[in-house]
């Protein structure tokens, strides 16, 4: 007879010491854990609704502006900084952490329409309804660190290009010197290599007064380096290809879309829609993956009939994709930095977050003292989302509602990942589905909605109704991908 | 098979061999001791056993070698010979004796990138390290398993790695709860990478599972194995007590308490401790590890039945008088994982209650009459109920009538009982007879054994206990082919009746619930031998049971995730197709809606309107309302398929000829 018994002794499966570690075995048999999966919805389940009640996503406002936050740009050397202009021709650079004003820019006459940071950090572009183009030093990181929030720097700008028209927008060259305005047309500046044509004095234009080395007074006027024009309208905004640094993509109030290359002489695309185009933002990931054969690639833009349109650059005649959610005019459109995701802020008073390849938002953020959203950022971290709107200040948002900030501990974080994967698991199951989908809309926001439903459904209806009634074939729909898009122009 | 040979070394390896705390100690003779243990060696190879076995008290003596030659006819061991042994802080391992001068070679004949090969080398280089490099031929300790026929020391590794990788297999198909998804069905590339790229994700993650089991194990399992002409089920308790170790030898006891019994008692999930309770009104708790009484209540009032609840804090205990929400209850369960405490009463009532806001969840009468046969399905959660005509049935809180109703015996139930990995009941019938039945197949038995069962249970590890009258009885799925034959028997004395006989979890042991108190007896293999700290941990302390009451609350599940088929949670319910109804269907419909409206009584009116004239039409009227959904359906089927023909007509091309007379296309 062979026999042997479980026999475990006190001292093997205890901790020795109170100081130690309480022992920890293992055994992964199916059996001692009966209905694993009831438990795991449940635990789903609780996930699911646990991300809701953590949903806090305001983080704060900046206030300090006298009028509406008109545009901004991001500090590239600093992830806690950005800069923002206003209406009243107010540019202010922020510390996001602290959420106070760092340094301000005084010297726009007229509402600041674009500011544009260059990659490297160091200048900081600003232009606006003034006609003049003023580059500035961005202050040094010191400034950024310093904790004193009574002594507000004041900085003067480094140069002033006067010019002829307003300007709308402006855009600095991801890698280089250039960066590009626009308004009456696209104009491309170099700030390094200035052009200096000597004008006459009592010119009628404004003049400038430089001394030259040798202190003799010289008058020059700056001027672009290169200028495009495609009709008659204005470029309301501009934007330049993450990946190739010399293409960039316009918009203009004669609802066109066009394509420049910089080392062509001409305009590479146009694309005309039915509404115009607020706002453009290149994927700053896809572009790599294309960047070797063609120029550049995705496109996304807000358009006032309040969807956004996904672009691949190359192929211009339809669009990727359809994001619709917004119930009024979007006005600025940000990539995260990882290109997944790009947010939204709408005149609707609502920022929202998209899919970069889904139709419907992720998230919608509102509050009630947040008006129309003019621009939107999403911090170079992609943590974080800033917005800039009609009520004078700059509000802050975490990019993932139910996100904890800080510090995570080793544990907090596997809970985390372990809730991630229980809700990404169930995702389709109706009670999670409905609790994860669930917002609360303010009334005007989900009144439209539901109006904009109701209308669609009737478009769509009657353009059954007309199908079912012509003979078959004489009525085509075309799909929302191309519906919008009148003709490309090569 | 279980024999471990393990041989005396040289000398020069002295002191390298440690050891092994337990049976086999292999103990390293003196330098002339060499002759001594080649002399024993020769003998025991002699020996027709092949065999020594070593005793539990052999410890002390010093010449306590176990040997079995190793096949070859030579009386010591040669260089390259494989043996079992165990060097210093390793395990027991195969290792080979090697010569010094020949090891380089052999190496290089290795592939070290082998685990178990890099193993071996490192042992190698262990022991040469310490051995003084003058001594040329260095034997080295060790055993190997019993061998094939057709063993070389060249085909050792593969063989080994075969038999390993054969284990893991059978382990990893444990893990994966099930086959994997079918993916070639799929039209959608992408999702069809994404569930390609999880179900090797699951793979992986059983994979490990199956390995950690292999390796990583603090305990194995108990077993009891006869030998020669012995039985197991002949063993007594006796015999076994003699062989185990005391504080195993400590579960073997009977507490005579006359007064108070019959028994019934229960344990925590953990196994630790137990809750009993007298007929009479005896109520207590004890810690089973060190046989400490917690509590001990007199209810002085009927106990039926006790049952412990989350933890050993709680228990209830179903008394005659305080049964108001539940009635007069004769058996309780409890669902751990939905809180529910399950009960049924006197006139037959199944009753849920949730334990954690003590809110009725459901009451069901069962409406077959008075039965004390209840168990909980620990697979999912079902309560399953045996009745006097030998049915069972099935219930969950949720719906009012049984999920499933099995005619099991030809008489009354007399138990029940459920293997915890869900797929086997086990009912015993007053007919004296008992059965194995397998609940995704429930047409026929699995298995009709003879016998008389009181009461049943199933071990962690299937085994399955009957109790009657005095005597239990452990039936063992021996052969592993779900084919119940005898394991174990055990009596006691006359005149004792068993009331409850219950596995101790986690342990090699059954409680014996009876009239005359209760007892404990060794049933070697019945219990689970590794515990999961999260799941049950039987070395619990207090603040850990805290953190597990929270956690368990947070995951408690509803009432609803009671179902038969519990993998089906979290599933997408296919779509269901709309199947039309046939003509026929759909006339012997219409049939029945005039019928229907035939047979309405109309008021009777006055005033004239109440003339026959009238009310024939008035029925003709409600008549053709009827028929009117049916024939209007039928129209429109017919439009619809007159349209399909008009279209596929169209499309017929008529010979050039006659084109010119066709209706015109409109262009698009």
């Amino acid at each position: 007879m062979k026999v042997k018994v479980i026999s475990r002794s006190t001292e093997e499966f205890t901790r020795e010491r109170s100081q130690d570690l309480q022992r920890v075995f293992r055994n992964f048999d199916p059996n001692i854990r009966t209905q694993e999966k009831a438990v795991e919805y449940v635990r789903a389940l609780n996930a699911a609704k646990l991300e809701k009640i953590f949903a806090r996503p305001f983080v704060g406002a900046m206030d300090g502006h006298i009028d509406a936050v008109s545009c901004m740009a991001k500090n590239p050397n600093h992830l806690k900084g950005i800069f923002s202009g206003s209406m009243d021709g107010d540019i202010r650079l922020w510390d996001i952490a602290s959420r106070r004003t760092v340094c301000k820019f005084p010297g726009h006459q007229g509402a600041v329409k674009g500011v544009a940071a260059s990659t490297d950090g160091r200048i900081l572009v600003s232009c606006g309804t003034d006609c003049i183009v003023r580059l500035w030093n961005v202050p040094s990181s010191s400034v950024m660190e310093s904790n004193d929030s009574s002594d507000k720097s004041v900085q003067v700008p480094l140069e002033e290009y006067v010019w002829k028209n307003a300007f709308w927008a402006v855009d600095h060259q991801w890698d280089g010197d250039r960066f590009a305005t626009a308004g009456a047309g696209v104009h491309i500046w170099n700030h390094n290599k200035f052009c200096f044509n000597p004008v006459i004095l009592l010119c009628s234009d404004k003049v400038l007064l430089w001394l030259s080395h040798d202190n003799m007074p010289l008058i020059y006027r700056s001027a672009p380096e290169k200028t495009f024009e495609w009709g008659t309208d204005t470029v309301i905004s501009v934007r330049f290809n993450p990946g190739q640094p010399n293409v960039l993509a316009t918009s203009a109030t004669d609802r066109s879309i066009v394509l420049y290359d910089l080392r062509m002489s001409s305009e590479v695309t146009k694309l005309i829609m039915r509404t115009r185009t607020n706002s453009i933002a290149w994927n700053p990931m896809e572009p790599i993956n294309f960047t070797a054969a063609y120029h550049g690639s995705l496109i996304n833009q807000a358009n006032e009939d309040c969807n956004c349109y996904s672009y691949d650059a190359r192929k211009l005649d339809e669009a990727k994709c359809v994001h619709k959610d917004h119930v009024s005019a979007v006005m600025d459109i940000d990539y995260s930095p990882t290109g997944r995701e790009f947010v939204t802020g709408s005149y609707d008073r609502t920022v929202r977050i998209f899919p970069y390849n889904g139709g419907h938002s992720r998230e919608i953020y509102h509050t009630k003292r947040m008006q129309r959203v003019f621009c939107i950022k999403f911090s170079c971290d992609a943590t974080y989302v800033i917005s800039g709107s009609d009520d004078a200040n700059l509000r802050l948002w975490k990019a993932k509602a139910s996100e904890q900030l800080g510090v995570l501990l080793p544990r907090e974080q596997k809970r985390h990942n372990y809730h991630e994967a229980l809700k990404n698991r169930y995702k389709h199951l109706p009670e999670v589905k409905r609790i994860v989908r669930h917002r609360h809309l303010p009334k005007p926001i989900f009144k439209a909605a539901a109006l904009r439903r109701t209308v669609m459904e009737a478009v769509r209806r009657k353009e059954e109704r007309r199908k079912a009634h012509s003979a078959p074939g004489s009525v085509t729909t075309k799909p929302l991908r191309k519906r919008r898009i009148i003709k490309v122009e090569e | 098979m279980r024999d471990i040979i393990s041989v005396t070394m040289g000398s020069t390896v002295r002191g390298l061999v440690e050891a092994k705390h337990g049976v086999e100690e292999g103990k390293i003779g003196e330098k002339d001791g060499l002759e001594e243990n080649g002399v024993s060696l020769d003998d025991n190879g002699n020996d027709p056993s092949g065999k020594v076995e070593a005793s539990v008290g052999s410890v002390n003596e010093n010449e306590d070698v176990e040997v079995e030659d190793l096949g070859s006819e030579g009386d010591e061991f040669c260089v390259g010979d494989f043996v079992w042994g165990q060097l210093r802080r390793h395990p027991w391992w195969p290792r080979q004796i090697y010569d010094l001068h020949t090891r380089r070679i052999m190496l290089q004949r290795l592939n070290p990138k082998d685990d178990i090969l890099a193993r071996l080398e490192e042992l190698i280089s262990d022991t040469s390290s310490l051995s003084p490099p003058s001594q040329a031929p260095e034997p080295v300790t060790l055993v190997i398993p019993p061998l094939r026929d057709d063993f070389k020391p060249s085909c050792f590794h593969g063989w080994l790695s075969e038999e390993i990788s054969e284990e893991i297999d059978i382990k990893v198909k444990k893990y994966l709860r099930g086959e994997g998804a079918n993916l070639e069905v799929l039209q959608d590339k992408k999702l069809k990478g994404q569930l390609a790229v999880r179900e090797e994700l699951y793979g992986k993650s059983a994979k490990a599972a199956a390995k950690a089991e292999k390796w990583l194990m603090p305990s194995e399992g108990g077993y009891l194995e006869a030998e020669g002409i012995e039985k197991t089920w002949r063993i007594r308790q006796e015999a076994i007590s003699r062989e185990v170790d005391i504080s195993s030898s400590r579960n073997q006891f009977d507490i005579t308490l006359p007064d108070l019994g019959p028994y019934t008692m229960d344990f925590t999930s953990s196994g630790r401790y137990m809750t009993f309770g007298g007929r009479k009104g005896h109520l207590g708790i004890v810690d089973m590890k060190n046989m400490d009484l917690i509590k001990e209540i007199q209810v002085r009032e009927t106990v039926r039945d006790v049952v412990f609840l989350h933890n050993e804090l709680f228990f209830a205990a179903a008394q005659k008088k305080y049964g108001t929400e539940h009635g007069a209850v004769l058996r309780l369960q409890f669902l751990k994982n939905h809180f529910l405490l399950a009960s049924i009463n006197k006139s037959g009532q199944l009753h849920y209650q949730d334990v954690t806001m003590g809110q009725m969840v459901g009451n069901h009468r069962t409406g077959l009459g008075r039965t004390d046969v209840m168990r909980v399905n620990p697979f999912n959660g079902v309560v399953a109920l045996g009745h006097s005509l030998g049915t069972v049935s099935m219930w969950k809180p949720t719906s009012s009538a049984p999920l499933l109703k099995v005619l099991c015996h030809r008489g009354p139930i007399s138990a029940l009982a459920f293997h915890p990995n869900g797929h086997l009941m086990a009912t015993a019938g007053k007919e004296k007879k008992i059965k194995i039945w397998d609940l995704r197949k429930l047409d026929y038995e699995l298995q009709n054994i003879p016998g008389h069962a009181n009461t049943l249970d199933f071990s962690q590890k299937g085994l399955l206990a009957c109790g009657t009258r005095s005597s239990v009885q452990i039936l063992g799925d021996l052969s592993g082919a779900q084919n119940y034959s005898r394991y174990m028997n055990h009596s006691m004395v006359k005149g004792y009746q068993i009331g409850k006989v219950v596995f101790r979890p986690y342990e090699d042991v059954l409680a014996i619930g009876h009239s005359m108190g209760w007892s404990s007896i060794l049933i070697p293999g019945s219990g689970e031998p590794n515990f999961d700290s999260w799941v049950a941990n039987p070395f619990e302390t207090s603040k850990q049971r805290r953190e597990k009451e929270v956690r368990s609350l947070l995951d408690k599940l509803p009432p609803e995730t009671i179902m038969l088929d519990p993998t089906k949670i979290g599933t997408v319910r296919p779509a269901k197709k709309k199947e039309k109804p046939t003509k026929q269907e759909r006339e012997a419909e219409m049939e029945a809606a005039i019928e229907d409206a035939k047979d309405i009584d109309f008021k009777r009116k006055t005033k004239g309107r109440n003339k026959p004239s009238k009310r024939v039409k008035k029925m003709q009227e409600t008549v053709a309302k009827a028929k009117r959904p049916f024939l209007e359906q039928n129209m429109e089927e017919e439009e619809l398929l007159a349209r399909k023909k008009q279209k596929t007509s169209e499309v017929v091309e008529l010979p050039v000829s006659l084109q010119r007379f066709a209706k015109k296309k409109t262009l698009t």
